[in-house]
């Protein structure tokens, strides 16, 4: 067999060419740590990784989601916490001013119930930190309570605002009004108002004064209760919140493993193919030169 | 017998002065593309019989001949045309892998904040700036699907570009090659022993070079001329007479170029399957094997994005408690009517249902008597006695004259033609009907679609069917590689091969000029020789 000098000079120089593209593409890989620079290098990784991406950016929505709600039931718990307050006092007042009243005290506990059925109605027209109105249902917009002569009239509807807070948990972070402050046909503003009417009416008997108050602490007792409830559905969405919020970061995690074992360099093996790489460019240029350095014509004299 | 003898030794220094010569024309030409080395054939002349026995009369060079074979070099046509037509094919399947190899230019990041904006949309349905945000993010997505699509519309028009001056080079080269057919077989037919070397080693150098562009069949003919084929028996080289390649628009889509045959002044059109090899043939491959479907299939996702999520966004509410209106401009098919359609012909085509559409193109015939509208894909045809029919989610209604036919592109431009059909952020359907601020129901709605099967009738999402895309080009282009490093192998074995029987090797010629030069200084010597020797005679009659 022979061989031409043309096929010499070529094959050597194929060789040093393809050495050269490997060292590159080593090198590139090295620089941006991945092991994947583009599909064609791992056609199945790449699309796997699309998907554990797009897996990842959706958990990372849901907790998104979860911060949201964990505000806006917050904000519920401490408004539903301050309403509580304000019932048991009143409670407390009514309790006290059983039995028969002088003028006085029914001037004062009339006086006193106006007061804190002001503050009842402000409670019920608290607006959230995006200015929204807490316990308007999904019309959030419009100021759910307005106050009549007998109690409060409700604007709101009483939709529930959902949440995604994971894959398939769509969570309610709002107590529309009427649930909280009228559930079940007891109205706890009518509570307040009615027996203030009873009081400020100098015509109302010593008998009618003691039912009103009666019927006052009956109301009140069942809204506490509703209130209560309300307060105690939050907190249970407030602990599976925290659960969810666990799950959804190991979850996190285990897309962050995936993703780095499908497509991060291993830079010890790296390192140790480039240093590889870098002996055999080497002698196959010594030897390119060596070879084609021998000539028969620096002979011929 | 001293005349005698220095004729002997002027053959001899003929010889050598030729074998000299011949060892110069190697060294000069050892890596001229394409040359064959040459060797002189010598044989001793006709010895002459003088009675007592033949006396030599020196040597003669016969002919000169190069070191050829037609075997080996018709190995190494076939090794590159086959290796052209892959490099041509893995080159621009690269392109299109760097590109969706870049994550910050491929889809899935504009989809993923697409619908992040949707569930902070759902979070906080009432809030402007939120809905502003939800109308950027789809704006960016739009603008993505975009970039994609007319990247992929630039490698088209460079398909058509390089066809046009690669047909352009082919037709040149036949020129030449029927050119030199005709000096070669003038020469041939003065002397047929003695062959025009250097014409015919640059003739095959031709025919190599027109396999890069296309594979071809070579006919040596009784003249010693080439006939050049391409395809099924096409003949682009017929002995001093060449044809020429061209190209034309596509009967039913004028924007894409075929090659196309010239005899004389007509142009007929070659089908995809008659230009095999070389890079015409890489090109030809790429396009309607890899280009075609993924710029469908990137089409249809963004059809069946935008179909489908209209639908959803339009069984909502806006913030003026209005029925919810187009959320995209959904991408419409493309129907190109043949050239020689009659004149009243016309089609218009539909999308009945996005989730249903394929990612194929169609062509649609009527015969006389049935509408044959076959699947490009795997030519399976579907007959139908009347129009409109529901195929593939597409609604296709016309009229039709016997003999005319339509090409239906249903996504091919879905990718560049999608664009947001809103601006006001009050008009975000967010809600469903009964209203107010804080009503969400319907951007949940709508944020779930990112993970319901919606391509493929409702089988795939929309971020798994354009992974789906990224991994069809990932294989398609490690393929491709692989197969390009085996051929380019197969070329350099089929190159060395050839050039072990025809390369110049520099030491083997320092050998010959030295042997020649030995041969010229003996050959000298026996001429001094027999001249001393006709001396001695002249001196006997002194």
């Amino acid at each position: 067999m022979r061989i031409s000098t043309n096929t010499i000079y070529q094959t050597a120089i194929s060789k040093i060419s393809t050495l050269q593209i490997e060292q590159s593409k080593l090198q590139q890989q090295i620089a941006s740590g991945k092991r994947i620079i583009s599909p064609s290098d791992d056609p199945i990784a790449a699309s796997r990784a699309l998907e554990i991406s797009h897996a990842q950016s959706v958990n990372t929505q849901y907790e998104d989601n979860r911060k949201i709600a964990n505000t806006h039931l917050t904000g519920l718990d401490i408004s539903l916490g301050s309403i509580t307050e304000l019932l048991t006092t009143s409670r407390t007042t009514l309790v006290a001013n059983a039995g028969t009243l002088t003028a006085n005290q029914k001037e004062a506990l009339s006086i006193n119930l106006k007061a804190s059925l002001t503050t009842l109605l402000g409670y019920a027209n608290t607006k959230d930190a995006m200015g929204n109105y807490m316990y308007a249902g999904l019309h959030n917009e419009t100021k759910p309570f307005t106050a009549t002569p007998s109690g409060a009239t409700y604007n709101g509807d009483s939709n529930l605002q959902l949440l995604q807070v994971d894959g398939q948990r769509k969570m309610a972070v709002n107590a529309p009004g009427n649930n909280v402050f009228q559930a079940g046909g007891n109205d706890v503003f009518s509570a307040y108002s009615d027996l203030a009417i009873i009081l400020d009416n100098p015509a109302s008997t010593d008998t009618d004064v003691t039912n009103a108050v009666a019927a006052a602490l009956s109301s009140m007792d069942a809204a506490i209760k509703t209130v209560a409830n309300a307060r105690s559905a939050v907190g249970t969405k407030l602990n599976e919140i925290d659960a969810l919020n666990d799950s959804g970061m190991s979850r996190n995690l285990q897309y962050a493993q995936a993703l780095s074992d499908l497509q991060d360099l291993d830079y010890a093996q790296a390192l140790s193919d480039l240093s590889q790489k870098k002996i055999i460019l080497e002698a196959a240029q010594k030897s390119f030169v060596q070879t084609t350095g021998l000539s028969l014509f620096d002979y011929i004299r | 017998m001293a005349t005698n003898v220095l004729n002997i030794g002027r053959s001899a220094l003929n010889a050598a002065q030729i074998g000299l010569g011949v060892t110069g024309h190697n060294i000069a030409n050892a890596s001229t593309p394409g040359y064959s080395r040459q060797e002189i054939v010598q044989s001793a002349a006709l010895a002459q019989n003088f009675g007592f026995g033949f006396i030599g009369q020196g040597t003669e060079v016969s002919q000169i001949r190069r070191n050829y074979s037609a075997f080996l070099t018709q190995q190494f046509n076939s090794a590159q045309s086959a290796s052209s037509a892959n490099n041509a094919y893995a080159t621009q399947m690269t392109q299109i892998d760097n590109m969706l190899a870049d994550p910050s230019a491929g889809l899935s990041p504009s989809f993923q904040q697409f619908f992040s904006s949707m569930q902070a949309l759902s979070s906080n349905p009432g809030d402007g700036a939120t809905r502003q945000a939800t109308l950027s993010s789809a704006q960016s997505l739009v603008n993505r699907f975009a970039d994609i699509g007319n990247r992929l519309e630039q490698l088209r028009s460079g398909v058509n570009a390089q066809l046009s001056s690669l047909t352009e080079q082919a037709t040149s080269y036949a020129t030449q090659i029927a050119q030199l057919n005709d000096s070669i077989s003038k020469s041939l037919a003065v002397s047929e022993t003695n062959p025009p070397n250097d014409l015919m080693d640059r003739r095959d150098f031709l025919v190599l070079k027109l396999n890069e562009l296309v594979k071809t069949d070579v006919q040596k003919q009784g003249d010693g001329s080439y006939n050049v084929f391409i395809g099924n028996g096409i003949p682009l080289v017929v002995g001093n007479k060449a044809n020429g390649l061209t190209v034309v628009g596509a009967g039913t889509d004028p924007s894409r170029l075929e090659v196309a045959y010239v005899s004389g002044s007509t142009a007929t059109t070659l089908g995809e399957n008659s230009i095999v090899g070389g890079e015409m043939g890489g090109l030809l491959q790429f396009r309607s094997a890899s280009l075609d479907p993924i710029q469908n299939q990137l089409g249809q996702i963004a059809t069946v994005f935008a179909a489908t999520f209209n639908a959803q966004h339009q069984s909502g509410y806006d913030a003026a408690g209005v029925a919810g209106a187009a959320f995209f401009n959904v991408p419409s098919p493309t129907v190109f009517g043949h050239a020689n359609n009659s004149v009243s012909a016309a089609l218009t085509t539909n999308i009945s249902d996005a989730t249903a559409l394929t990612g194929n193109d169609y062509r649609i015939a009527y015969d006389g008597s049935n509408y044959n509208i076959t699947n490009l894909s795997d030519n399976t045809v579907q007959s139908f006695a009347s129009l409109p029919q529901t195929l593939d989610g597409l609604t296709i209604n016309g009229t039709l004259a016997s003999g005319d036919s339509f090409l239906i592109q249903p996504t091919r431009n879905g990718a560049t033609a999608i664009s947001l059909a809103i601006t006001d952020t009050a008009k975000i359907a967010a809600a469903d009907a009964t209203g107010g601020n804080g009503n969400n129901l319907n951007a949940l709605l709508l944020a779930d679609l990112q993970n319901q099967g919606t391509l493929n009738n409702s089988s795939v999402s929309y971020e798994s069917a354009f992974a789906q895309l990224v991994s069809t080009v990932g294989n398609k282009t490690n393929e491709l590689k692989v197969a390009s490093a085996a051929a380019e192998a197969l070329l350099m074995q089929t190159e060395a091969a050839q050039q072990s029987e025809s390369g110049v090797n520099l030491d083997e010629e320092a050998a010959n000029l030295l042997r020649y030069q030995q041969a010229y200084q003996a050959a000298g010597k026996v001429m001094q020789i027999a001249s001393s020797l006709f001396d001695t005679l002249l001196t006997i009659g002194r």
